[in-house]
């Protein structure tokens, strides 16, 4: 009778936790299309209460002001406008999406941007790569890739948070020369950090410091691991044109990563020391894996999941199709006579994915975050009206005509500025290509016009370029990355800004040291 | 790695880079000839519009000088520089300015004018918001190459720029210097677009939208009702919720 007692409750025990594992791990309930409502703090409360009349109060203050000189009647609308969203994005008192759209409405009722290019916007290649790298995400959970490689990862480094947290360091590492899409590593490593996430007790609904500091290292780690090699975005490859094109000089691939690979891996090392320690303190149970029965019960798992499936196999296919055309994007052209860019090889994948039969996903299992897309349409929108009314240029300009620098201003000084301005400007663009045009080409004329050699400034300034981790609205990785709800607006700006800082000090160190070894500061 | 080497082989060949152009630059001061054009158009409420046109030319030789001219029904056309004599010449239905510097000889030479119908406000096509395009083009009809050009156009001051549609030469990446500012002078704003070296025949032009300076002061209204209302109606923000934390704004079925 006892024996049975016992027995009944172990049973009782172990089906209890196994659903609870079985429920973690399971990505199907923690589908990213669904908007969850996270839990807010008291100063998060106060910011959404003081941000809705706070945005408002910007947009009045700039929108009815005069004009200002060198700047057009749309460009102060946009400004204004872009301001707005921005107080609204960062304290939310709306939804972000909804936020995108009061933005584009503004845009377009303020005579700042016109509606046909407003609406345009969510047919960019930016927006169809989301979309792709969604479908293609989806393979790999409903195929359970993500979960294996996952519980790989954490039964071999996650005895606790920080070795963990290192691993997601190397794999970014190792990832970016390899695939120079930062969309692309996303959407590779996405899945498995919510798994991981998930295995530290992370989700939507209850975010913790441990997902905060999981999805915004590796934030940091796809976008600055890019910075790390010249071919790592199309925005590295402006700046060395314009470098090449106003001075006459050429930078190698060998130069641009020898001189900058070193402070990434130093930055990343640091920002891996910085988050648990600093920003989003992990402290006691929170550093070890929040499953019943711990790794022993992981381990159980990965053993349940038993040999790797048809299914599983037919996912990485498919993915290393996407993978292989990412990766070999230079040869395209000399075998197939035409270039298969990142978002056509996506759309090859998804193809391949929702074919009948064949493929592996139906359309309503295809987890594709809309609100999302909304939200990077307004955020693109913004972005790119700044540029069109020439109102981002305007402000460069301001900043630069402010600080009035004489002939005999020191090299340093300008340095130190030049990486700063450039560094933060990515709070306000949106688009690292815009940021490049228009402010490469100044610093180019200001070390000219300063007697400066160029390359000393333009090229430690173009290393600041993928360092675009301030807002969820900078770059691809971070609007992918903020649909999990592991970490808000304001989570994302607090991280961004310190490492943002950090960044600026690294390069001013590395300025003074190693790129004067090599030769390339003064 | 030998990235010192390259970045100090690049520094020396900027510096040659930089000393060619200087001796390039200084080359053509001396020897060739340039000629350069500084227009400021400042169009007045009635769609009249007071044209100054600043000329300077270096290394030319000396006697009377064609400049193109765009308008029609010019009236007192002028020079308050003394000795410069200005005056309309037509050559198979194309106009130009005949200028003799006089005494003004190697020196900048203004012209004036008044253009009385420089535009047409009551007949100009309106679009959303008020808007109005102009477009300032000057073409080179001189056989003459332009070595700089730079126009300015001055609006009334009812109207503010609203944006540049387009330019000639146009703003592009391997060119990424603007080719146009935006003025504001006193009261009025305005847009000035530059260029070099025109040949015979080429065009610079700048297409832009204006539109009428006042802004809706109902917008301001509705803007400031909408921050208090938010203020008053939506103070449970700042509570607290117990529950339904979890809770999805639009669950799946």
């Amino acid at each position: 009778m006892g024996c049975w007692w016992t027995g009944s409750a172990t049973e009782i025990i172990i089906t209890m936790s196994e659903r609870t594992v079985d429920d973690l791990l399971d990505l199907e309930k923690h589908k990213l299309s669904v908007v969850h409502k996270r839990k807010v703090n008291t100063t998060e409360r106060w910011m959404t209460y003081l941000g809705f009349p706070g945005g408002i109060a910007v947009f009045l203050l700039l929108y009815f002001m005069p004009t200002p000189a060198g700047l057009t009647a749309g460009g102060q609308a946009v400004i204004a406008s872009f301001a707005l969203a921005l107080v609204w994005w960062v304290t939310e008192p709306l939804p972000t999406y909804v936020t995108s759209l009061c933005l584009m409405a503004l845009l377009v009722f303020l005579d700042g941007w016109d509606s046909k290019n407003v609406l345009g916007v969510l047919g960019f290649d930016v927006i169809w790569l989301n979309v792709l790298a969604f479908i293609l995400s989806s393979v790999l959970i409903k195929t359970q890739i993500a979960k294996r490689i996952a519980l790989s990862l954490v039964v071999r480094f996650g005895s606790s948070a920080r070795p963990m947290l290192l691993a997601f360091v190397l794999l970014q590492l190792c990832l970016a020369p390899l695939i120079p899409a930062t969309a692309a590593r996303t959407v590779m490593t996405l899945p498995i950090m919510l798994v991981v996430g998930a295995i530290y007790g992370a989700t939507a609904e209850e975010p913790n410091n441990f997902g905060r500091n999981l999805f915004l290292q590796n934030l940091l780690g796809i976008n600055i691991c890019s910075s790390g090699f010249m071919t790592g975005s199309t925005a590295n490859l402006i700046a060395i044109a314009f470098i090449a094109n106003m001075t006459g000089t050429k930078i190698y691939y060998t130069d641009w990563m020898f001189a900058n690979l070193p402070v990434v891996i130093v930055a990343m090392g640091f920002a891996w020391w910085i988050g648990p320690k600093l920003l989003f303190p992990l402290k006691g149970a929170t550093t070890l894996p929040q499953i019943p029965g711990g790794i022993d019960a992981l381990r159980t798992q990965l053993h349940k999941m038993g040999p790797v499936s048809t299914q599983e196999r037919k996912g990485a296919a498919i993915f290393g199709i996407v993978v292989f055309l990412w990766i070999t994007d230079r040869f395209h052209m000399q075998w197939f006579g035409f270039e298969i860019d990142a978002v056509m090889a996506a759309m090859i994948g998804a193809i391949i994915t929702l074919l009948p039969r064949i493929g592996i996903l139906k359309w309503n299992e295809a987890d594709i975050p809309w609100h999302l897309m909304i939200f990077s349409a307004g955020a693109y929108a913004g972005g790119l009206a700044l540029n069109d009314t020439g109102a981002a240029t305007w402000v460069v300009q301001r900043i630069f005509t402010q600080l009035h620098f004489g002939t005999d201003v020191n090299f340093w000084v300008v340095y130190v500025i030049v990486i700063a301005i450039m560094m933060y400007s990515h709070l306000v663009f949106t688009s690292k290509t815009m940021r490049t045009i228009i402010l490469i080409p100044f610093i180019i004329a200001l070390a000219q016009q300063l007697g400066f050699n160029p390359i000393a400034l333009a090229l430690p300034a173009a290393f600041t370029i993928d360092w675009v981790v301030g807002l969820p609205i900078s770059a691809k990785p971070n609007v992918i990355l903020f649909t999990t709800g592991q970490y808000s607006v304001l989570d994302n700006l607090k991280y961004g800004l310190v490492i943002a800082t950090l960044g600026v000090v690294l390069l001013t160190i590395a300025g003074f040291t190693w790129f004067h070894t090599l030769g390339l500061t003064p | 790695m030998n990235s010192r080497t390259t970045m100090k082989q690049h520094t020396g060949r900027l510096l040659i880079q930089t000393l060619w152009a200087l001796v390039g630059a200084a080359a053509l001061a001396v020897a060739g000839p340039s000629l350069a054009l500084h227009e400021r158009i400042t169009v007045h409420i009635d769609g009249s519009a007071d044209i100054a046109l600043v000329i300077t030319r270096q290394g030319m030789p000396a006697g009377p000088i064609l400049i193109p001219c765009a308008y029609a029904g010019i009236h007192d056309l002028t020079s308050p520089d003394s000795g410069v004599v200005v005056r309309l010449q037509e050559d198979q239905d194309i106009r130009f300015f005949r200028v003799e510097a006089g005494e003004q000889e190697g020196r900048p030479v203004t012209i004036r004018m008044v253009v009385p119908r420089y535009v047409d406000w009551e007949g100009m096509k309106r679009a959303d918001f008020g808007n109005m395009t102009l477009t300032h083009t000057f073409r080179n009809t001189t056989p003459r190459t332009v070595t700089t050009y730079r126009g300015d156009v001055l609006l009334p001051e009812w109207l503010t720029v609203t944006s540049v549609v387009s330019s000639i030469p146009a703003q592009t990446e391997k060119d990424p210097v603007s080719p146009y500012d935006i003025l504001r002078d006193g009261g009025r704003t305005g847009v000035s677009i530059r260029t070099r070296d025109l040949r015979p025949g080429d065009a610079t032009a700048i297409t832009f939208r204006c539109k009428p300076v006042e802004k809706s002061p109902v917008l301001f209204g509705l803007f400031a009702l909408a921050g208090l209302a938010y203020l008053i109606f939506f103070r449970d923000v700042l509570k607290e919720k117990t529950n339904g934390s979890a809770a999805t704004q639009n669950p799946q079925p």
